[in-house]
């Protein structure tokens, strides 16, 4: 198991009131899983994301990663390791306007401390995402579809054990969205990398092999698929 | 640190026009403080060479009670110089006495106010170097009725070398004497209040004028030894001396005001340039939530984020700092080189400052520094805030920030 909520709850204020956005929930992503967080706006897939990834802390209930529980961690030990062990792909893709793709990508390997071999490496990702020759563009250089496959080479290129992306199509018109999900797919399937995703698209959740399902704050269902 | 400096550049080029506009208040401020000090410095430095090239040389004695306000040249507080004191002053260096007093000139139907300079041509080259004033025709002739003009004086009454005019004046017994004199130069010595109203002559004619009788008004020292102990020693024998620097701290305590007012502008000005940069660095913040967002996704430490931040304020208040320096740094040694000629302004409004027409700017480091350290750190200090609050998003919800 990778990651793990036991329990979680997230409740955030709302002025005098408060918002229940998770309902302890209890869910977990093993190596090599392709899941899928589905439901309808409001229900809280992002908010299971957001813990998942360690980018919030649950109000209550635990978040497990490598077998560890983070909230013993200080926000600096969860944001190293967010740098290494967590991959991020954004529904608006969140490339740093000032960077070119290469110098994107090269940002999570300076962040993950790696040290040897980042022009390689930061290359060779990104070819394998389809950009060889974008390398040196500015992100408003480039589509919606090529800066979100550079986003894909930035999660990728410090080997996570998970990629997490909250609608990653989202901002992407239909064969985009596919040629993304395929993209992503292929990497699960050849290099076993772990995605785990939340969507409203049919589409999406098709290529899915695991979907969870939330509502309200809750899981009401699951699917497996071969 | 290289890479968040290299970021933080990029970030203020993307955003050029905001941020040159609002550098701009910090090249003022440092041009300012940089030309404003330079330009105080040269004042003193002018005030001093004024009063040393042109009356009291490095100590100046006056006679116990004279008024050393250079306004009053009252005849009745000339002194006799005693032998004790003749003696010392031998010893103690080169020195020439001098015997100032009130009168008119009077040409036609025009009459002045003027001061009488009666020199002792003798002594006088040994302390003063002639070669440093402009004079045009000659000096008086010793023998001859001759006198020469202050060139401010000269232009006001419209006199040449070679005219006649009538100098009035009044003996220690109040009689009044007018004998009539040719002007043989018109002297510039570069001292607005001697150029202004002066006349010279030398002592040997004044005495017919004046009945000076040997009384004299000032003496100027040129010590071989230590001008501080050339002070004490010269003291106490009816005769009142000051160094340069003493003669001159009237006029420097001015300066100090006046370096104080430039210091309240520049704070002012900084104040501005503190409040458009903690604005912009605001600004920058808030346009990119979702990117410090992304970067704490990434991982990228909380005091790196607020570090980026710091350095678009330094790196702007550096840049502008440099800038501001390079423009007051180069004024200042363009008129240290090349001076500021007030001659014209001087002449026009026939100010009575004993100080010279030429300004001459005074270079050095020391406000350049202090100056590109106070606009830095008006910088920094001002992105301290603003930098602080950004490092503290919590990143899940900045990361879907629009
Ligand atoms: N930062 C926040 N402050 C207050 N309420 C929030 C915040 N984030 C989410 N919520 C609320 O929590 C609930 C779950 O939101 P969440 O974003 O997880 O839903 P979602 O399933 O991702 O929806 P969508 O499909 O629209 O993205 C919603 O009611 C939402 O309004
Ligand atoms: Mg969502």
């Amino acid at each position: 198991m990778i990651c793990q909520l036991i329990g979680a709850t997230k409740v955030y204020p709302m002025g005098d009131l408060t918002v229940v956005a998770l309902r302890g929930i209890d869910v977990g992503v093993e190596s090599g899983e392709f899941t899928a967080f589905a439901g309808p706006s409001g229900s809280g897939k992002s908010t299971a994301l957001n813990l998942i990834g360690c980018l919030d802390r649950p109000t209550e209930g635990r978040v497990m990663v490598d077998g560890r529980d983070v909230a013993t961690l200080t926000d600096g030990a969860l944001g190293e390791l967010r740098a290494k062990r967590i991959g991020f792909i954004f529904q608006s893709f969140n490339l740093i306007p000032v960077l070119t793709a290469a110098e994107n990508v090269d940002l999570a390997l300076r962040l993950a401390g790696v040290t040897e071999n980042r022009a390689a490496r930061v290359e060779k990702s990104l070819v394998d995402v389809g950009l060889k020759d974008l390398l040196h563009r500015r992100p408003a250089q480039l589509s919606g579809g090529q800066q979100q496959r550079v986003a894909i080479a930035r999660a990728l290129v410090k080997n996570p054990a998970i990629i997490i992306a909250d609608e990653p199509t989202a901002n992407l018109d239909s064969s985009n969205g596919e040629a993304i999900l395929d993209l992503m797919r292929e990497m699960n399937e050849r290099d076993g990398v772990t995605f785990l995703f939340s969507t409203h698209d049919p589409m999406v959740m098709g290529r899915a092999r695991r979907v969870v399902r939330l509502k309200d704050g809750a899981i009401v269902g699951e699917e497996r698929r071969a | 640190m290289i890479f968040l400096i290299g970021l933080a550049a990029r970030n203020l080029a993307r955003n050029l026009r905001r941020t040159v506009i609002t550098s701009v208040a910090v090249v003022a401020g440092v041009a300012i403080m940089v030309l404003g000090w330079g330009l105080v410095d040269g004042l003193d430095d002018n005030v001093l060479r004024a009063a040393r090239t042109t009356y009291a040389s490095e100590v100046i004695l006056r006679p116990d009670g004279y008024p050393d306000d250079g306004m009053r040249y009252p005849l009745d507080e000339a002194a006799l110089i005693p032998d004790s004191l003749r003696s010392e002053l031998d010893k103690t260096g080169a020195w020439t006495a001098r015997t100032v007093f009130p009168g008119r000139i009077v040409r036609g139907s025009e009459s002045q106010h003027i001061s009488v300079w009666a020199y002792d041509s003798a002594t006088e080259t040994q302390v003063f170097d002639r070669d440093g004033w402009k004079v045009t025709g000659a000096w008086p002739a010793p023998g001859k009725t001759e006198i020469a003009l202050g060139s401010g004086l000269a232009r006001l009454m419209e006199l040449k070398v070679g005219d006649e005019v009538v100098i009035e004046g009044r003996t220690r017994d109040g009689a009044i004497n007018a004998l009539g004199y040719t002007v043989a130069g018109i002297v510039r010595v570069d001292n607005s209040s001697i150029d202004a109203l002066g006349v010279w002559m030398e002592a040997a004619t004044a005495q017919d004028l004046a009945q000076l009788n040997g009384v004299r008004t000032h003496i100027a020292v040129a010590p071989k030894g230590s001008v501080a102990a050339a002070k004490t020693e010269l003291s106490g024998m009816g005769w009142t001396a000051l160094t340069v620097s003493e003669e001159c701290d009237d006029l420097i305590a001015m300066n100090r005001i006046r370096r104080k007012s430039i210091g309240t502008v520049v704070v002012m000005i900084m104040l501005i340039a503190a409040t458009g940069i903690a604005n912009t660095v605001i600004m920058a913040t808030f346009e990119r939530i979702r990117e410090i967002g992304t970067l704490l996704a990434l991982g990228m430490p909380r005091a790196d984020v607020r570090a980026l931040f710091l350095l678009e304020g330094g790196i702007m208040g550096l840049a502008a700092g440099i800038l501001g320096a390079a423009i007051g740094g180069s004024a200042v040694l363009y008129w240290q080189r090349h001076g500021i000629d007030l001659s014209q302004q001087v002449d026009e409004v026939g100010a009575n400052i004993a100080m010279s027409t030429m300004v001459y700017t005074h270079f050095s480091w020391l406000p350049l520094l202090l100056s590109l350290t106070f606009g830095v750190a008006i910088a920094v200090g001002a992105s301290l805030w603003p930098a602080t609050q950004a490092s503290r998003i919590v990143p899940a919800d900045a990361v879907k920030a629009d």
